[in-house]
């Protein structure tokens, strides 16, 4: 995985504002986690974070995913958007619990799933000889009672992740790395 | 003339008192089981006995891992209750049946104030400029600590 920081995802969210959200996946970020007493900072960790609009949270779990790993992250909300709670987990492990009051949005319109760098010197997760892939990305919809695949918004890919989409509406997976590694 | 004087007047006022004024950092009120429980929705208690890893050694530990240069320690000992797989993913693995089961563990938050946390990756790619702005930084973090190992557990930062 190198040294350099990056975080593929799974995301829920508000369409009309991106500063609402609650995330889930891996992050590896030395430097930021040196300089916020992270410990073992050269390790990719567990991360779960939101944002209400003003505020946000991150938490960094201490356990981290191996290297060519598989892992099935989860958002789901338990009781209703007024007054349950959303559990967060990674391979079926509880990592966090989130009442709806801590967030000032209670229906997410928006779902996301890709990964991310930041800063121009990072590498993209993925490299040319191992490929970062998503696969299996649902949502249950409460409206219809079933489980949908949803759209794959290709505008989430950011130089210099490539993004090959060529599987996601035949065999429902995509893949993302840095070609430059 | 006279608003000109005036107005350089107030420059040298204002450069004085800045000058004589040495501002102290302001740091949150200290971490408290209300503040776990009513902003972050943890289920947190009292201990009831003294952990394994006392205050002396939670904060050589605490010293350890303040690899960002905190100005200021603290130290919270709680009784913590999360699901099994959260203190032990390995065993919860083994048996999956545990995964969900929840238990109640003595742990140590050690809080570092006086970080400068930026708010990394919120809003993901595609948050303007402007919403990024308007998130404030975090100047504490706070790190979970197993009060009967030592071993970290999790970090966080809120506020």
């Amino acid at each position: 995985m190198g040294v350099r920081s990056r975080a593929p995802w799974a995301w829920l969210g508000r369409s009309d504002n991106y500063l609402k959200y609650m995330q889930v996946g891996w992050l590896k970020y030395p430097s930021a986690f040196k300089a916020n007493n992270v410990p073992n900072p050269n390790l990719p960790h567990y991360f779960f974070q939101y944002c209400c609009g003003g505020n946000w949270y991150t938490t960094v779990n201490q356990n981290s995913p191996a290297e060519l790993s598989s892992h099935t992250y989860q958002l789901f909300l338990e009781g209703d958007y007024q007054y349950g709670t959303w559990k967060v987990t990674w391979d079926g492990n509880l990592i966090d619990s989130l009442p709806t009051s801590r967030l000032n949005w209670k229906i997410p319109t928006y779902i996301g799933y890709m990964g991310e760098i930041y800063d121009d010197n990072a590498q993209c997760p993925g490299s040319t000889a191992n490929k970062v892939q998503f696969s299996n990305v649902f949502y249950y919809s409460r409206s219809t009672g079933s489980w949908k695949q949803p759209s794959l918004n290709t505008w989430w890919s950011q130089s210099p992740c490539t993004l090959d989409n060529s599987s996601w509406s035949n065999y429902g997976y995509f893949r993302i790395w840095d070609n430059r590694y | 003339m006279k608003l000109k004087i005036g107005i350089m007047g107030a420059t040298v006022f204002l450069l004085l008192l800045s000058f004589s004024y040495t501002p102290t950092q302001a740091y949150p009120p200290p971490l408290t089981l209300e503040i776990l429980k009513n902003n972050l929705g943890w289920q947190v208690s009292e201990p009831t006995s003294p952990p394994l890893i006392d205050s002396q050694k939670a904060m050589e530990i605490a010293q350890e891992y303040n690899t960002g240069g905190a100005k200021e320690i603290r130290l919270l000992s709680v009784l913590i209750t999360r699901p099994l797989s959260w203190f032990n993913p390995q065993a919860s693995a083994a048996d999956p049946s545990l995964k969900d089961e929840l238990v109640t563990r003595p742990v140590w938050i050690i809080s570092y104030e006086g970080l400068k946390i930026r708010p990394i990756g919120a809003g993901g790619p595609r948050a303007r400029e402007e919403e990024m702005a308007a998130l404030p930084d975090h100047y504490e973090g706070n790190l979970i600590i197993d009060a009967t190992t030592g071993e970290p557990l999790e970090w966080f930062t809120f506020r």
